[in-house]
Protein backbone atom coordinates (compact mmCIF):
# COMPACT_ATOMS: atom_id res chain seq x y z
CA UNK A 1 0.00 0.00 0.00
CA UNK A 2 1.42 3.15 -1.08
CA UNK A 3 0.34 6.31 1.69
CA UNK A 4 -1.16 8.94 -0.20
CA UNK A 5 -1.49 7.81 -3.60
CA UNK A 6 -4.57 6.21 -5.00
CA UNK A 7 -5.50 2.67 -6.74
CA UNK A 8 -7.67 2.93 -9.53
CA UNK A 9 -7.82 -1.09 -10.41
CA UNK A 10 -7.63 -4.37 -7.82
CA UNK A 11 -7.81 -7.63 -9.51
CA UNK A 12 -8.45 -10.44 -6.60
CA UNK A 13 -6.85 -12.97 -8.96
CA UNK A 14 -4.77 -15.30 -6.26
CA UNK A 15 -6.49 -18.28 -4.80
CA UNK A 16 -5.27 -21.89 -3.49
CA UNK A 17 -7.16 -24.80 -3.25
CA UNK A 18 -7.45 -28.65 -1.82
CA UNK A 19 -10.21 -30.49 -3.30
CA UNK A 20 -12.00 -33.20 -1.55
CA UNK A 21 -15.63 -34.91 -1.94
CA UNK A 22 -17.93 -34.43 0.51
CA UNK A 23 -17.30 -37.51 2.76
CA UNK A 24 -13.46 -37.44 2.33
CA UNK A 25 -12.66 -33.69 2.43
CA UNK A 26 -11.12 -32.75 6.23
CA UNK A 27 -12.39 -29.33 7.59
CA UNK A 28 -8.94 -28.12 7.37
CA UNK A 29 -9.10 -28.69 3.82
CA UNK A 30 -12.56 -26.54 3.80
CA UNK A 31 -11.27 -23.48 5.89
CA UNK A 32 -8.31 -23.42 3.97
CA UNK A 33 -9.96 -23.45 0.39
CA UNK A 34 -12.08 -20.43 2.39
CA UNK A 35 -9.34 -18.82 3.39
CA UNK A 36 -7.40 -18.89 0.52
CA UNK A 37 -10.02 -18.00 -2.14
CA UNK A 38 -12.83 -16.18 -0.67
CA UNK A 39 -11.02 -14.18 2.60
CA UNK A 40 -8.53 -12.70 0.36
CA UNK A 41 -11.36 -11.08 -1.61
CA UNK A 42 -12.71 -9.46 1.43
CA UNK A 43 -9.13 -8.37 2.93
CA UNK A 44 -7.35 -6.92 -0.34
CA UNK A 45 -10.86 -4.71 -0.88
CA UNK A 46 -11.28 -3.77 2.65
CA UNK A 47 -7.86 -2.58 2.82
CA UNK A 48 -7.77 -0.90 -1.23
CA UNK A 49 -11.63 0.76 -0.69
CA UNK A 50 -10.18 4.51 1.17
CA UNK A 51 -7.58 4.22 -2.02
CA UNK A 52 -10.09 3.31 -4.61
CA UNK A 53 -12.67 6.51 -3.33
CA UNK A 54 -10.58 9.16 -3.96
CA UNK A 55 -11.23 9.21 -7.37
CA UNK A 56 -13.21 5.38 -8.68
CA UNK A 57 -11.90 2.54 -9.40
CA UNK A 58 -12.38 -0.73 -10.73
CA UNK A 59 -12.35 -3.87 -8.80
CA UNK A 60 -12.40 -7.67 -10.66
CA UNK A 61 -12.68 -10.68 -8.41
CA UNK A 62 -12.14 -14.25 -9.78
CA UNK A 63 -14.86 -16.34 -9.42
CA UNK A 64 -15.50 -19.57 -11.49
CA UNK A 65 -17.77 -21.61 -13.05
CA UNK A 66 -17.69 -23.37 -10.02
CA UNK A 67 -19.64 -21.14 -8.43
CA UNK A 68 -22.91 -21.48 -10.63
CA UNK A 69 -22.43 -25.03 -11.69
CA UNK A 70 -21.80 -28.68 -9.72
CA UNK A 71 -19.32 -31.52 -11.28
CA UNK A 72 -19.80 -35.17 -11.16
CA UNK A 73 -15.82 -34.99 -11.88
CA UNK A 74 -14.44 -32.99 -9.96
CA UNK A 75 -14.59 -32.97 -6.01
CA UNK A 76 -14.70 -29.39 -4.97
CA UNK A 77 -17.50 -28.87 -2.30
CA UNK A 78 -15.08 -26.01 -1.02
CA UNK A 79 -14.47 -24.76 -4.31
CA UNK A 80 -17.87 -24.46 -5.27
CA UNK A 81 -18.73 -22.62 -1.94
CA UNK A 82 -15.74 -20.18 -2.52
CA UNK A 83 -16.23 -18.99 -5.70
CA UNK A 84 -20.66 -18.66 -5.28
CA UNK A 85 -19.20 -16.30 -2.26
CA UNK A 86 -17.11 -14.28 -4.46
CA UNK A 87 -19.80 -14.18 -7.07
CA UNK A 88 -22.48 -12.59 -4.18
CA UNK A 89 -19.76 -10.64 -2.70
CA UNK A 90 -19.55 -9.00 -6.09
CA UNK A 91 -23.09 -7.87 -5.96
CA UNK A 92 -22.62 -6.21 -2.56
CA UNK A 93 -19.23 -4.54 -2.68
CA UNK A 94 -21.33 -3.17 -6.55
CA UNK A 95 -23.88 -1.66 -4.32
CA UNK A 96 -21.93 -0.64 -1.72
CA UNK A 97 -19.13 0.99 -4.32
CA UNK A 98 -21.22 2.68 -6.89
CA UNK A 99 -21.56 6.09 -5.10
CA UNK A 100 -17.95 6.23 -5.03
CA UNK A 101 -17.43 5.63 -8.62
CA UNK A 102 -16.34 2.11 -7.82
CA UNK A 103 -17.01 -0.75 -9.99
CA UNK A 104 -17.19 -4.76 -8.80
CA UNK A 105 -17.43 -7.30 -11.39
CA UNK A 106 -16.30 -10.77 -11.11
CA UNK A 107 -15.08 -13.04 -13.64
CA UNK A 108 -15.91 -16.60 -13.62
CA UNK A 109 -13.17 -18.84 -16.06
CA UNK A 110 -13.99 -22.43 -16.63
CA UNK A 111 -11.40 -24.81 -17.41
CA UNK A 112 -8.15 -22.60 -18.05
CA UNK A 113 -4.62 -24.33 -19.30
CA UNK A 114 -2.39 -22.87 -16.52
CA UNK A 115 0.28 -24.30 -14.91
CA UNK A 116 -1.72 -25.45 -11.66
CA UNK A 117 -3.94 -26.63 -14.22
CA UNK A 118 -1.18 -28.99 -15.95
CA UNK A 119 -0.54 -30.68 -12.60
CA UNK A 120 -3.74 -32.02 -12.06
CA UNK A 121 -4.80 -33.10 -15.93
CA UNK A 122 -1.05 -34.64 -15.90
CA UNK A 123 -2.30 -38.50 -15.75
CA UNK A 124 -3.91 -38.94 -19.22
CA UNK A 125 -6.79 -41.50 -17.95
CA UNK A 126 -7.93 -37.99 -15.85
CA UNK A 127 -11.45 -37.17 -16.77
CA UNK A 128 -10.13 -33.17 -17.52
CA UNK A 129 -8.86 -34.36 -20.84
CA UNK A 130 -12.50 -35.82 -21.90
CA UNK A 131 -13.86 -32.33 -20.18
CA UNK A 132 -11.90 -30.53 -23.32
CA UNK A 133 -13.83 -32.42 -26.03
CA UNK A 134 -17.00 -31.24 -24.28
CA UNK A 135 -16.11 -28.05 -24.40
CA UNK A 136 -18.51 -26.01 -27.17
CA UNK A 137 -15.84 -24.37 -28.74
CA UNK A 138 -13.77 -27.32 -28.31
CA UNK A 139 -10.41 -26.53 -26.15
CA UNK A 140 -9.71 -25.51 -22.78
CA UNK A 141 -9.18 -21.50 -21.76
CA UNK A 142 -5.68 -19.87 -22.01
CA UNK A 143 -4.65 -16.98 -19.51
CA UNK A 144 -5.10 -14.71 -22.34
CA UNK A 145 -8.54 -15.59 -22.76
CA UNK A 146 -9.39 -14.43 -18.92
CA UNK A 147 -6.86 -11.55 -19.09
CA UNK A 148 -8.70 -9.91 -21.52
CA UNK A 149 -11.71 -9.80 -19.92
CA UNK A 150 -9.99 -8.46 -16.80
CA UNK A 151 -8.26 -5.62 -18.90
CA UNK A 152 -11.74 -4.92 -20.28
CA UNK A 153 -12.95 -4.61 -17.14
CA UNK A 154 -10.65 -2.43 -16.00
CA UNK A 155 -11.18 0.03 -18.38
CA UNK A 156 -13.65 2.69 -19.50
CA UNK A 157 -15.12 0.28 -21.87
CA UNK A 158 -17.07 -1.22 -19.20
CA UNK A 159 -17.79 2.22 -17.53
CA UNK A 160 -21.37 1.11 -17.36
CA UNK A 161 -20.62 -2.46 -15.80
CA UNK A 162 -20.74 -3.30 -12.16
CA UNK A 163 -22.42 -6.39 -10.41
CA UNK A 164 -21.63 -8.22 -13.61
CA UNK A 165 -20.62 -12.13 -13.50
CA UNK A 166 -18.27 -12.64 -16.98
CA UNK A 167 -18.73 -16.46 -17.84
CA UNK A 168 -15.43 -17.23 -20.01
CA UNK A 169 -15.53 -21.01 -20.33
CA UNK A 170 -16.23 -21.55 -24.12
CA UNK A 171 -19.55 -22.00 -23.71
CA UNK A 172 -19.66 -25.01 -21.20
CA UNK A 173 -21.71 -23.78 -18.64
CA UNK A 174 -24.25 -22.72 -21.16
CA UNK A 175 -25.06 -26.79 -22.27
CA UNK A 176 -25.73 -29.66 -20.45
CA UNK A 177 -22.71 -32.20 -21.30
CA UNK A 178 -22.27 -33.49 -24.61
CA UNK A 179 -21.59 -37.39 -25.49
CA UNK A 180 -17.87 -36.57 -25.11
CA UNK A 181 -18.20 -35.96 -21.32
CA UNK B 1 -13.35 -2.97 -51.34
CA UNK B 2 -10.42 -3.03 -54.02
CA UNK B 3 -7.97 -0.04 -53.58
CA UNK B 4 -8.36 0.55 -49.71
CA UNK B 5 -5.47 -0.16 -47.61
CA UNK B 6 -5.79 -2.78 -44.76
CA UNK B 7 -8.07 -1.05 -42.17
CA UNK B 8 -6.71 -1.27 -38.18
CA UNK B 9 -9.33 -1.45 -35.79
CA UNK B 10 -10.53 -4.18 -33.18
CA UNK B 11 -12.28 -5.53 -35.70
CA UNK B 12 -10.52 -4.62 -38.78
CA UNK B 13 -11.04 -7.62 -41.42
CA UNK B 14 -14.64 -8.30 -40.53
CA UNK B 15 -17.82 -8.33 -41.84
CA UNK B 16 -20.62 -7.23 -39.43
CA UNK B 17 -24.20 -7.46 -39.58
CA UNK B 18 -26.35 -5.46 -37.65
CA UNK B 19 -29.99 -5.21 -37.24
CA UNK B 20 -32.14 -2.12 -36.17
CA UNK B 21 -29.12 0.16 -37.21
CA UNK B 22 -31.50 3.32 -37.56
CA UNK B 23 -32.35 2.93 -33.84
CA UNK B 24 -30.06 4.15 -31.09
CA UNK B 25 -27.97 1.44 -29.66
CA UNK B 26 -28.08 -0.01 -33.46
CA UNK B 27 -26.63 3.32 -34.70
CA UNK B 28 -23.97 3.16 -31.89
CA UNK B 29 -22.77 0.20 -32.68
CA UNK B 30 -22.48 0.50 -36.16
CA UNK B 31 -20.45 4.01 -35.77
CA UNK B 32 -18.48 2.15 -33.52
CA UNK B 33 -17.26 -0.98 -35.60
CA UNK B 34 -17.09 0.96 -38.28
CA UNK B 35 -14.12 3.11 -36.69
CA UNK B 36 -12.82 -0.59 -35.12
CA UNK B 37 -12.08 -1.30 -39.13
CA UNK B 38 -15.50 -3.62 -39.86
CA UNK B 39 -17.16 -3.56 -42.59
CA UNK B 40 -20.83 -2.72 -41.68
CA UNK B 41 -23.89 -4.10 -43.12
CA UNK B 42 -27.24 -2.29 -41.39
CA UNK B 43 -31.02 -2.42 -41.86
CA UNK B 44 -33.84 -0.87 -39.98
CA UNK B 45 -37.32 -0.20 -40.49
CA UNK B 46 -36.90 3.52 -40.93
CA UNK B 47 -35.57 4.34 -44.08
CA UNK B 48 -34.31 8.09 -42.73
CA UNK B 49 -32.47 7.05 -39.57
CA UNK B 50 -30.58 3.98 -41.42
CA UNK B 51 -29.24 6.45 -44.12
CA UNK B 52 -28.40 8.79 -41.29
CA UNK B 53 -26.29 6.22 -39.37
CA UNK B 54 -24.42 5.41 -42.94
CA UNK B 55 -23.73 8.99 -43.25
CA UNK B 56 -22.39 9.31 -39.43
CA UNK B 57 -20.51 5.95 -39.84
CA UNK B 58 -18.89 6.90 -43.26
CA UNK B 59 -17.76 10.67 -41.61
CA UNK B 60 -15.90 8.36 -39.24
CA UNK B 61 -13.46 7.35 -42.10
CA UNK B 62 -15.69 3.56 -41.31
CA UNK B 63 -17.13 1.54 -43.85
CA UNK B 64 -21.30 0.58 -43.65
CA UNK B 65 -23.62 0.37 -46.11
CA UNK B 66 -27.33 -0.40 -44.79
CA UNK B 67 -30.73 -1.14 -46.56
CA UNK B 68 -34.35 -0.11 -45.22
CA UNK B 69 -36.78 -0.91 -44.99
CA UNK B 70 -36.20 -4.27 -44.01
CA UNK B 71 -38.86 -6.44 -42.30
CA UNK B 72 -37.19 -8.92 -40.23
CA UNK B 73 -40.22 -10.59 -38.93
CA UNK B 74 -41.16 -11.74 -42.49
CA UNK B 75 -38.53 -14.77 -43.04
CA UNK B 76 -38.35 -14.04 -46.47
CA UNK B 77 -37.08 -10.42 -46.09
CA UNK B 78 -34.76 -11.27 -43.28
CA UNK B 79 -33.14 -13.80 -45.32
CA UNK B 80 -32.92 -11.90 -48.47
CA UNK B 81 -30.86 -9.20 -46.28
CA UNK B 82 -28.46 -11.80 -44.85
CA UNK B 83 -27.39 -13.85 -48.32
CA UNK B 84 -27.04 -9.82 -50.20
CA UNK B 85 -24.55 -9.34 -47.29
CA UNK B 86 -23.23 -12.20 -47.22
CA UNK B 87 -22.69 -12.05 -51.04
CA UNK B 88 -21.49 -8.81 -51.15
CA UNK B 89 -18.24 -9.09 -48.86
CA UNK B 90 -18.09 -12.64 -49.00
CA UNK B 91 -19.44 -13.68 -46.09
CA UNK B 92 -19.82 -13.01 -42.30
CA UNK B 93 -18.06 -13.10 -39.35
CA UNK B 94 -19.93 -11.07 -36.82
CA UNK B 95 -24.32 -11.28 -36.27
CA UNK B 96 -25.55 -8.51 -33.83
CA UNK B 97 -29.17 -9.06 -32.96
CA UNK B 98 -30.08 -6.29 -31.91
CA UNK B 99 -33.70 -4.75 -33.74
CA UNK B 100 -36.39 -4.46 -31.96
CA UNK B 101 -40.07 -3.12 -31.31
CA UNK B 102 -42.57 -3.36 -28.58
CA UNK B 103 -46.05 -2.70 -27.49
CA UNK B 104 -46.44 -2.65 -24.07
CA UNK B 105 -50.13 -2.65 -21.61
CA UNK B 106 -50.92 -3.81 -18.25
CA UNK B 107 -51.71 -8.13 -18.62
CA UNK B 108 -55.60 -8.11 -18.46
CA UNK B 109 -55.51 -5.04 -21.41
CA UNK B 110 -52.87 -6.11 -23.80
CA UNK B 111 -54.30 -7.10 -27.39
CA UNK B 112 -53.47 -10.57 -28.71
CA UNK B 113 -52.09 -8.80 -31.63
CA UNK B 114 -49.96 -6.41 -29.55
CA UNK B 115 -48.80 -9.61 -27.80
CA UNK B 116 -47.54 -11.29 -31.10
CA UNK B 117 -46.05 -7.68 -32.60
CA UNK B 118 -43.58 -7.81 -29.42
CA UNK B 119 -42.80 -11.64 -29.96
CA UNK B 120 -42.20 -11.06 -33.96
CA UNK B 121 -40.12 -8.22 -33.79
CA UNK B 122 -38.05 -9.24 -30.77
CA UNK B 123 -37.91 -13.17 -30.94
CA UNK B 124 -39.05 -14.58 -34.52
CA UNK B 125 -36.54 -11.91 -35.73
CA UNK B 126 -33.69 -13.52 -34.11
CA UNK B 127 -34.69 -16.76 -35.48
CA UNK B 128 -35.56 -15.67 -39.27
CA UNK B 129 -32.28 -13.67 -39.38
CA UNK B 130 -30.00 -16.23 -37.19
CA UNK B 131 -31.23 -18.93 -39.54
CA UNK B 132 -30.21 -17.38 -42.42
CA UNK B 133 -26.62 -16.57 -41.22
CA UNK B 134 -25.52 -20.00 -39.89
CA UNK B 135 -24.58 -21.38 -43.33
CA UNK B 136 -22.20 -18.56 -43.64
CA UNK B 137 -21.07 -18.65 -40.31
CA UNK B 138 -20.26 -22.65 -40.70
CA UNK B 139 -18.46 -21.46 -44.26
CA UNK B 140 -16.43 -18.96 -42.58
CA UNK B 141 -15.05 -21.58 -39.99
CA UNK B 142 -17.29 -19.83 -37.23
CA UNK B 143 -18.18 -16.51 -35.98
CA UNK B 144 -19.33 -14.27 -33.10
CA UNK B 145 -23.55 -13.93 -32.36
CA UNK B 146 -24.87 -11.27 -29.97
CA UNK B 147 -28.12 -11.75 -29.11
CA UNK B 148 -29.67 -8.58 -26.83
CA UNK B 149 -31.23 -9.78 -23.61
CA UNK B 150 -32.45 -7.33 -21.07
CA UNK B 151 -33.07 -6.80 -17.00
CA UNK B 152 -36.45 -7.08 -18.42
CA UNK B 153 -36.05 -11.08 -18.51
CA UNK B 154 -34.08 -10.97 -15.06
CA UNK B 155 -37.12 -9.15 -12.91
CA UNK B 156 -40.36 -7.77 -13.12
CA UNK B 157 -40.96 -4.37 -12.50
CA UNK B 158 -44.30 -3.71 -11.16
CA UNK B 159 -45.45 -0.32 -12.64
CA UNK B 160 -43.64 -1.29 -16.26
CA UNK B 161 -45.86 -3.21 -18.21
CA UNK B 162 -43.30 -5.02 -19.63
CA UNK B 163 -44.75 -8.52 -19.64
CA UNK B 164 -44.53 -9.28 -23.71
CA UNK B 165 -41.22 -7.91 -23.80
CA UNK B 166 -40.00 -9.71 -20.45
CA UNK B 167 -41.04 -12.94 -22.57
CA UNK B 168 -39.41 -11.85 -25.70
CA UNK B 169 -36.04 -11.08 -24.02
CA UNK B 170 -35.91 -14.32 -21.89
CA UNK B 171 -36.21 -15.79 -25.76
CA UNK B 172 -33.25 -14.05 -26.88
CA UNK B 173 -31.53 -15.35 -23.39
CA UNK B 174 -32.26 -18.60 -23.89
CA UNK B 175 -31.70 -18.99 -27.39
CA UNK B 176 -28.56 -17.81 -27.12
CA UNK B 177 -27.81 -20.96 -25.11
CA UNK B 178 -28.90 -23.31 -27.67
CA UNK B 179 -26.68 -21.49 -30.21
CA UNK B 180 -24.25 -22.21 -28.16
CA UNK B 181 -24.76 -25.71 -28.16
CA UNK B 182 -25.26 -25.88 -31.73
CA UNK B 183 -22.85 -23.66 -32.85
CA UNK B 184 -19.53 -25.17 -31.48
CA UNK B 185 -18.24 -27.47 -33.54
CA UNK B 186 -18.92 -25.37 -36.41
CA UNK B 187 -16.28 -22.13 -34.14
CA UNK B 188 -19.89 -20.45 -33.70
CA UNK B 189 -19.90 -18.65 -30.46
CA UNK B 190 -22.94 -16.56 -28.92
CA UNK B 191 -23.34 -14.11 -26.27
CA UNK B 192 -26.22 -12.70 -24.33
CA UNK B 193 -26.07 -8.40 -24.12
CA UNK B 194 -28.65 -7.67 -20.91
CA UNK B 195 -29.11 -3.59 -21.00
CA UNK B 196 -30.85 -2.10 -18.20
CA UNK B 197 -32.13 1.27 -19.22
CA UNK B 198 -30.60 2.79 -21.91
CA UNK B 199 -31.18 6.45 -23.07
CA UNK B 200 -32.25 6.22 -26.72
CA UNK B 201 -35.39 7.20 -29.05
CA UNK B 202 -37.37 4.65 -27.79
CA UNK B 203 -37.19 5.25 -24.12
CA UNK B 204 -36.24 9.05 -24.36
CA UNK B 205 -40.60 9.48 -23.20
CA UNK B 206 -40.52 8.12 -19.90
CA UNK B 207 -36.48 8.93 -19.21
CA UNK B 208 -37.33 12.87 -20.44
CA UNK B 209 -40.67 12.71 -18.49
CA UNK B 210 -40.26 10.45 -15.64
CA UNK B 211 -43.58 8.78 -14.00
CA UNK B 212 -43.23 9.50 -10.01
CA UNK B 213 -42.77 5.91 -9.26
CA UNK B 214 -40.43 5.00 -12.21
CA UNK B 215 -37.93 8.24 -10.97
CA UNK B 216 -38.31 7.24 -7.19
CA UNK B 217 -38.15 3.42 -7.61
CA UNK B 218 -35.73 2.98 -10.98
CA UNK B 219 -33.68 5.94 -12.03
CA UNK B 220 -33.00 7.06 -8.24
CA UNK B 221 -31.97 4.12 -7.51
CA UNK B 222 -29.43 2.57 -10.30
CA UNK B 223 -26.18 2.37 -8.27
CA UNK B 224 -23.73 4.06 -10.57
CA UNK B 225 -25.95 7.27 -10.65
CA UNK B 226 -26.67 7.63 -13.90
CA UNK B 227 -29.43 6.05 -17.02
CA UNK B 228 -27.05 4.18 -19.96
CA UNK B 229 -25.96 5.37 -22.79
CA UNK B 230 -26.38 3.38 -26.25
CA UNK B 231 -22.52 4.01 -26.09
CA UNK B 232 -21.96 1.78 -22.90
CA UNK B 233 -24.08 -1.02 -24.78
CA UNK B 234 -22.14 -0.48 -28.36
CA UNK B 235 -18.77 -0.72 -26.34
CA UNK B 236 -19.70 -4.27 -24.79
CA UNK B 237 -20.48 -5.37 -27.93
CA UNK B 238 -17.57 -4.50 -29.80
CA UNK B 239 -15.68 -6.71 -26.73
CA UNK B 240 -18.23 -9.53 -27.75
CA UNK B 241 -17.68 -9.22 -31.49
CA UNK B 242 -13.87 -9.37 -31.26
CA UNK B 243 -10.95 -11.64 -31.10
CA UNK B 244 -10.46 -10.65 -27.56
CA UNK B 245 -13.74 -12.61 -26.35
CA UNK B 246 -12.98 -15.36 -28.76
CA UNK B 247 -13.15 -17.87 -25.88
CA UNK B 248 -16.50 -16.86 -23.97
CA UNK B 249 -19.52 -18.32 -25.33
CA UNK B 250 -22.86 -18.45 -22.95
CA UNK B 251 -22.32 -15.16 -21.19
CA UNK B 252 -24.62 -13.07 -20.32
CA UNK B 253 -23.28 -9.58 -19.88
CA UNK B 254 -25.77 -7.38 -17.81
CA UNK B 255 -24.88 -3.37 -18.66
CA UNK B 256 -27.49 -1.60 -16.21
CA UNK B 257 -24.78 -0.07 -13.71
CA UNK B 258 -25.59 -2.23 -11.19
CA UNK B 259 -29.28 -2.18 -10.89
CA UNK B 260 -30.50 -5.82 -11.09
CA UNK B 261 -28.01 -6.28 -8.20
CA UNK B 262 -30.27 -4.69 -5.70
CA UNK B 263 -33.23 -6.44 -4.08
Amino acid sequence: MVAGRRIDVVYNNAGAVRWGAIDEARYADWAFTLRSELDPVFLTTKHAWPHLKRRGGSVINVASTAGLRGSVTNKRVAHSASKAGVIGATRQLAAEGAAHGIRVNAISPGMIDTEGGQELIADPAHPMHRIAASVPLGRLGTPADVVNVALFLASDKAAYVTGANIVVDGGWSAVLPGPAA
Amino acid sequence: MSGHEPRAGRLAGKVALITGTGGGMGRAAAILFAREGACVVGCDLDPETSDETVEQARAGGGQMTATAPVDLGDPDSAADWVNQAAAAHGGIDVLYNNASAIRMAPIDQLSVADWRFTLRNELDTVFHVTRAAWPHLVARGGGSIINVGSIAAMRGVEFTEQNAHSAAKAGCTALTLQFVAEGGKHGIRANTISPGLIHTPATDPVISHPPELFQRLVLDRIPLGRVGRPDDVARVALFLASDESEWISGANIVVDGGLTTLG
